[in-house]
């Protein structure tokens, strides 16, 4: 390979913070820089962001990057977009925002919302949008484009209003035949102009203008490749993307992803709970099940729990999760009869069968084994839906823990492995070179168990 | 007898480790112990009575669970500036709203069956510290149900024990179960206070046990309840109650 045009870089927009990670060719990381943004909760249920925010933590994470590293910027082939997905919000014709983002996390409804629900289960994206429609009509009747994150990314990036299939499950995407559907449209009299136009993962978004160039400091002109959703490509980024073999990612939540060569149900299965939707490999889809908040927990536990666990932390410099990391591994398998029901996004978590024996420590491993029970219920899900289940590949934070991986393994009686990456497996599979996408094979290592 | 809660209507509520709830009655309705709604019939030191009581063990001790075990850091500021954890603790517990946001705990941790349910990411220590002090008095309001099912009518709730000294769990009993809560000037030493009411009556001190009552119980506080709270509460309970019971049942407590 020869020298020049060897790095790729990634801007991945997450559910709490963006980072810039720069790939050479090999999917190895050179260079990487995150940075957070605020997440509004003004009341329960209602869970914002602003998009202007994602963009100067976008611009923030890649100065870090490029002020730091040898990168040339002309040596950068391509840049590719992960996003948290689901989330929305209206822009006028410059890409103004006209209302913050409403998240994935977001529980907002109205009635027309709900009616939508009861016939097209999930579509998060409507969802919200109907909500707009119906508590301000006029700003839905001034918005030029609803947009995910990754066409609010791509449009400061190239100019151009575009999404890909894995962001536009969630609106008004025909999930078989990949396109915006006029039966959707129809019944929520939402008209598509309102989105963006549709681009498969892979394919050329637009070139970098010179005015975003010199704001994340790489070359005008340099090609934006549709990347798409933070699962789809984490399945790819860890090479999970053949029969037996699927992948976990825990983050704020668990996603278990297994693909699929057709889809199995229109986006959702209200019975199973699980979704069926468009994979960034084409003419594949991913087979989804997701139960969030269960890494959230543990913060959850560090942030209102141990409040000493955290200065000791600091004073002796390590993090607070291998404390507690250490006292969950004290604990028996199985938690001395304590379970944790993660249903915490819902107002349903649980903490089951308390006594006076059971002490800080305990919890904490029951919180991890919540983890893994609920990844267990998920495999028994696609079983069902014969979808069968070899191998699991496993990513983000919560794959740091040697622990909580041998949970996962135990609970599960499945193998786990790890991949060279850790957190950024789905910023690995982003990006492009001759049109076609990084890290599929041999491009990937596997460090374990492979 | 120590907190005079020994006519028709006032009941004694003592909350140390656990919650003890007693009525006063002139028969036993059973022999010492009823399965189904799990009370006792006990002889009672006045002279021809008898003393309904309803236990639920370990109510206090979760409020101290939750200082061992998730409080490390109050117990260190509280050692530090020289006040007691649990006031800190119930500071935390008060900036909470009554119904501690869904929060319901259920408070059978001797049996192993201690659950914490309807669990958010919004919900802080602050919140369960709360949650603790209210399970403690939908307890007590499940048992003044039971005493009415008995055709005990309660008007009063007299509270002693180290739950007693809290102001803030003294309104939330109040305002859960409905009954003004009264306070007496012995809060620890109640039953100790009850003997010396006995002793003054045997040594002639006093000529009757209703004038040594009369001379040694000072009523110091009577908290009524806060409708609106009492409304709130009113909503929660019937789940509380509905978890409590099904716990119970599948443990055979």
């Amino acid at each position: 390979m020869s020298g020049e045009k060897q790095y790729l870089v990634i801007f991945d927009i997450g559910t709490t913070a963006a980072k810039t990670i720069v790939f050479d060719a090999n999917g190895s990381i050179v260079g990487k820089a995150y940075q957070e943004y605020p997440t509004q909760t003004p009341s329960p249920g209602i869970v914002e962001q602003n998009p202007e925010d994602w963009w100067m933590a976008i611009k923030t994470s890649a100065k870090k990057v490029f002020g730091l590293s040898k990168i040339d910027p002309k040596d950068v082939a391509g840049i590719g977009v992960i996003t948290q997905r689901a989330t929305v919000a209206p822009v006028d014709k410059n890409a103004e925002v006209l209302y913050p983002a409403m998240t994935w996390m977001d529980a907002r409804s109205s009635p027309s919302a709900d009616a939508l629900s009861e016939q097209y289960p999930q579509r998060g994206t409507i969802s919200k949008i109907l909500w707009l429609k119906d508590n301000l009509p006029g700003i839905f009747k001034k918005t030029y484009k609803f947009i995910t994150v990754d066409a609010y990314v791509y449009h400061k990036l190239t100019g151009n209003f575009v999404s890909d299939f894995t962001n536009s499950a969630y609106g008004l995407l025909d999930i078989i035949r990949l396109r915006w559907s006029d039966e959707l449209s129809d019944a929520t009299k939402i008209p598509v102009e309102k989105f963006p136009s549709l681009l498969s993962s892979g394919k050329i978004a637009g070139e970098l203008l010179p005015e975003a160039a010199s704001e994340v400091g790489l070359a005008a002109g340099t090609p934006v490749v549709m990347g798409g959703g933070d699962q789809q490509c984490s399945a790819l980024g860890l090479n999970a993307i053949t029969p037996g073999i699927i992948k976990a990612t825990t983050g704020t939540g668990t996603f278990v992803d297994a693909v699929i060569d057709k889809p199995l149900f229109d986006l959702y299965d209200p019975l199973t709970r699980t979704f069926c939707i468009p994979h960034v490999i084409p003419n594949k889809w991913a087979f989804e099940a997701v139960l969030p908040g269960t890494g959230l927990i543990y913060r959850w536990l560090r942030d209102q729990f141990s409040l000493k666990e955290v200065e000791t932390a600091r004073s002796v410099g390590v993090d607070p999760y291998d404390i507690l990391n250490l006292e969950a591994a004290s604990v028996k398998p199985g938690s001395d009869g304590l379970i944790v029901i993660p249903l915490f996004m819902f107002s349903r978590g649980i903490v089951w069968g308390l006594s006076f024996s059971h002490t800080k420590a305990h919890l904490a491993r029951a919180i991890l084994e919540s983890a893994g029970y609920g990844m267990n219920f998920f495999i028994e899900v696609m079983g069902g839906q014969g979808i069968e289940v070899s191998e699991i590949r496993v990513d983000g934070g919560g794959a740091r823990s040697p622990l909580w991986r041998q949970i996962q393994a135990d609970i599960t009686g499945k193998p786990i492995v790890l991949t060279r990456v850790i957190e950024d497996a789905s910023a690995c599979c982003s990006g492009r070179r001759r049109s076609t996408m990084l890290c599929i094979g041999s491009q990937c290592d596997i460090s374990r168990g492979n | 007898m120590g907190l005079s809660a020994i006519s028709p209507g006032v009941i004694k509520a003592t909350i140390g480790t656990g919650t003890f709830v007693d009525a006063v009655i002139d028969k036993p309705l059973f022999d010492l112990y009823e399965p189904l709604t799990r009370t006792f019939c006990i002889p009672h030191v006045i002279p021809n009575k008898w003393a309904f009581e309803a236990v639920l063990p370990g109510t206090g001790l979760i409020y101290r669970w939750l200082r061992d075990q998730f409080s490390l850091k109050e117990v260190e500021t509280a050692r530090s500036v020289g006040v007691d954890p649990y006031d800190i603790l119930n500071l935390e517990a008060a900036s909470v709203k009554p119904g501690s946001d869904g929060l319901i705990v259920i408070p059978l941790f001797m049996f192993s069956r201690g659950i914490v349910w309807g669990l958010s990411f919004s919900h802080t220590k602050a919140h369960l510290a709360r949650a603790i002090l209210e399970s403690a008095g939908y307890g007590m309001n499940f048992f003044i149900e039971v005493m009415g099912g008995q055709g005990i009518e309660v008007s009063e709730i007299r509270v002693d024990g180290g739950g007693a000294r809290s102001p803030l769990w003294r309104q939330i009993q109040a305002d859960i179960t409905g009954k003004p809560i009264v306070l007496t000037r012995v809060i620890e030493d109640a039953s100790a206070l009850g003997a010396a009411i006995l002793t003054s009556y045997g040594v002639g001190l006093h000529k009757t046990i209703d004038e040594a009552i009369a001379a040694m119980v000072k009523v110091t506080e009577k908290i009524t309840p806060i409708p609106k709270n009492w409304e709130v509460y009113n909503r929660i309970y019937p789940k509380f109650a509905d978890i409590f019971l099904q716990t119970a049942m599948e443990t055979k407590i």
